[in-house]
């Protein structure tokens, strides 16, 4: 394996590790969401409106904050485990290019997916019974595929309008 | 849906699979020729499931008249080079005019659009901008200025023949133009605009012409004369036969390959490593791309474009022609003009005009000429850029985008004055 690679590997052993830990945290946090709130039911603050004068419904909030909390670092760690899927895929589509170039291409690959995807859907007519299937695997094999595609985009065009924010500020401030 | 197609078939998908290869293509994402062998096949599979065409009438599309002479003319200038011929010639003619800047600037520039008749642009190009980079290493002038002027005169050269750039070729076979007959259309036109380029190239760069030479030590010009001379006889026999071939009413095709034959067999060159040499790349794209641009017809695809330009021409070949020519040029400031020429050409077929030659010729010129106007868009800017760049020669890309935009401009506007005066369109 090369460096790239054992480096790859690493990065997704953490990542996936870091996933299941946040995961955990939240689906703990969520269960006591529902578990102690009950507890504090018939306490009230004078002079606010429900449902922010309950103090279960703000200890559930508080409670339900944090899983949500958790939950979206957990999604954003496994999203930062595909990335190094992605960088051995772009350096196998040719080395690292330009922001705009990236964009490009990942469109004219989703497109080319999409398409590839509608020319082959007529060919299944001929497996009789099993066409349905076939259609079905076609659909969510492109989906998946303009899934990870449409993140890539997605992810280059942030990081290239966060790079000119902060070059814009750094400007700004000086 | 797209509403001018009637009821038969849905050209949204073969719109979406033009749209693909264009993406493809700009992003760099494959070679030219698999984007468009990736498109084509979708095209194909989407005809033939829509039973809009068979595979054999796919096939069909492959203009094989068009690649005849495409490569017929490849080989011979594969040949040409490999002799010697073009470098010997402009060796020449930098050191006869090596003293006298505004003479340099001026014979580059004609060196290198002369050159891009018969060689393709990037091609001639590098032999140019080589010479020239080697020169200002001897005589320690600055080469930017004679590079990009090496660019900007390679872009234009190659508008006014029919082998002059692949685009060409393609308008020129469809338009049924023969070899003298396209020349005697295009070419007053290129000349003409060699003048006015190097005219205002020479204004906006004459305080950067200074040349201060030392005693130079110029490379020794390696080729044997034999060879050289070999190599001009086999030019001139290719021009005399697609003259010949204007003449006697055959194709031009034929007479290149015939060229193709002669020099293979006379040359004594490896056939096979000739054959390896050629831009396959151009080859297999134009075949692919002459498919889809069929498949898009037998859908009506492009009756939208067709129609658009018919109704803001309101019958009148004038305004038709301008139309063309800078839509086209604008076109091809963003998209390899060999698209542009042939995404056009089903349009031009399909216009209700009797005579289309000022058509035909305002899409020659127009994808020729949009080229230069930004760096994305012309291949021979950046290897320019590149070139000057690895010799340690920093130059902004944008500085040449601040000449390309206002010459493409002046280009047009120049040709659009030309097509009206030649075919007495006032």
């Amino acid at each position: 394996m090369t460096s790239e690679g054992a480096s790859a590997v690493k990065v997704v052993k953490e990542r996936a590790a870091a996933v299941a830990a946040y995961l955990v945290v939240a689906l703990g946090f969520y269960m006591l969401s529902l578990v102690l709130p009950p507890f504090m039911s018939g306490l009230r603050m004078p002079g606010l409106p429900d449902p922010v004068a309950r103090f279960d419904w703000l200890f559930w909030a508080f409670l339900f904050l944090l899983a949500f909390v958790f939950t979206a670092t957990a999604i954003y760690d496994a999203l930062r485990m595909l990335d190094p899927l992605f960088n051995v895929l772009s350096s196998k589509f040719g080395s690292a290019v330009r922001p705009g170039k990236r964009i490009a291409r990942d469109i004219a690959y989703a497109l080319f997916v999409a398409l590839t995807a509608i020319a082959l859907a007529p060919f299944t007519e001929p497996l009789g019974q099993a066409a349905p299937i076939a259609r079905a695997l076609i659909g969510v094999g492109t989906l998946l595929i303009l899934l990870f595609l449409l993140y890539d985009a997605a992810k280059t065009i942030y990081a290239y309008v966060r790079d000119k924010i902060e070059e814009a500020v750094a400007k700004l401030v000086r | 849906m797209l509403s001018w197609l009637g009821e038969k078939v849905d050209p949204t998908k073969y719109l979406l699979g033009y749209a693909l290869v264009v993406l493809l293509a700009v992003s760099e994402a494959f070679p030219m020729s698999l984007s468009a062998l990736i498109g084509a096949a979708l095209l194909v599979a989407f005809g033939v499931s829509d039973g809009a065409i068979s595979f054999d009438k796919a096939l069909s599309f492959v203009d094989l008249e068009l690649l005849a002479l495409l490569i017929g003319v490849m080989v011979v200038v594969e040949v040409v080079d490999r002799c010697g011929t073009f470098r010997y010639l402009a060796l020449k003619v930098v050191r006869k005019a090596l003293r006298r800047p505004a003479l340099l600037l001026i014979a580059t520039g004609l060196m290198s659009a002369l050159t891009s008749l018969l060689l393709s642009d990037e091609a001639a190009l590098l032999l140019i901008v080589a010479i020239l980079l080697s020169l200002g290493k001897a005589g320690g002038f600055d080469p930017i200025p004679l590079a990009v002027t090496s660019a900007i005169m390679v872009n234009l050269g190659g508008t006014g023949t029919l082998i002059g750039s692949v685009p060409n070729m393609a308008v020129g076979i469809k338009a049924g133009f023969s070899f003298p007959e396209f020349a005697s259309y295009l070419l007053p036109c290129e000349f003409a605009l060699y003048g006015v380029t190097l005219a205002l190239l020479f204004l906006y760069y004459r305080g950067k012409l200074r040349l201060g030479f030392k005693e130079l030590e110029l490379e020794e010009i390696e080729v044997s004369r034999v060879d050289v001379a070999k190599g001009a006889f086999l030019l001139f026999l290719m021009l005399s036969l697609l003259v010949a071939a204007g003449i006697a009413e055959f194709p031009a095709s034929a007479a290149a390959l015939a060229s193709a034959i002669a020099a293979l067999a006379l040359s004594g060159f490896d056939t096979l490593e000739v054959f390896q040499r050629l831009d396959w790349d151009t080859v297999f794209f134009t075949a692919a791309f002459t498919v889809i641009i069929g498949v898009l017809e037998s859908v009506e695809a492009l009756k939208g474009l067709a129609l658009w330009l018919q109704g803001a021409a309101g019958g009148s070949i004038a305004l038709a022609s301008f139309l063309v020519l800078f839509v086209s040029g604008a076109a091809s400031l963003l998209l390899p003009n060999l698209i542009v020429a042939l995404s056009f050409i089903p349009v031009i077929e399909d216009l209700p005009f009797a005579d289309k030659r000022p058509l035909w010729s305002s899409l020659v010129l127009g994808s020729n000429l949009g080229g230069v106007g930004l760096p994305v868009s012309s291949f021979v800017i950046v290897m320019t850029i590149g070139a000057l760049r690895r010799e340690g020669y920093e130059i902004d890309p944008w500085s040449i985008t601040r000449i390309g935009i206002p010459l493409t401009a002046a280009w047009l506007a120049f040709s659009a004055i030309y097509l009206l005066i030649r075919f007495g369109l006032l």
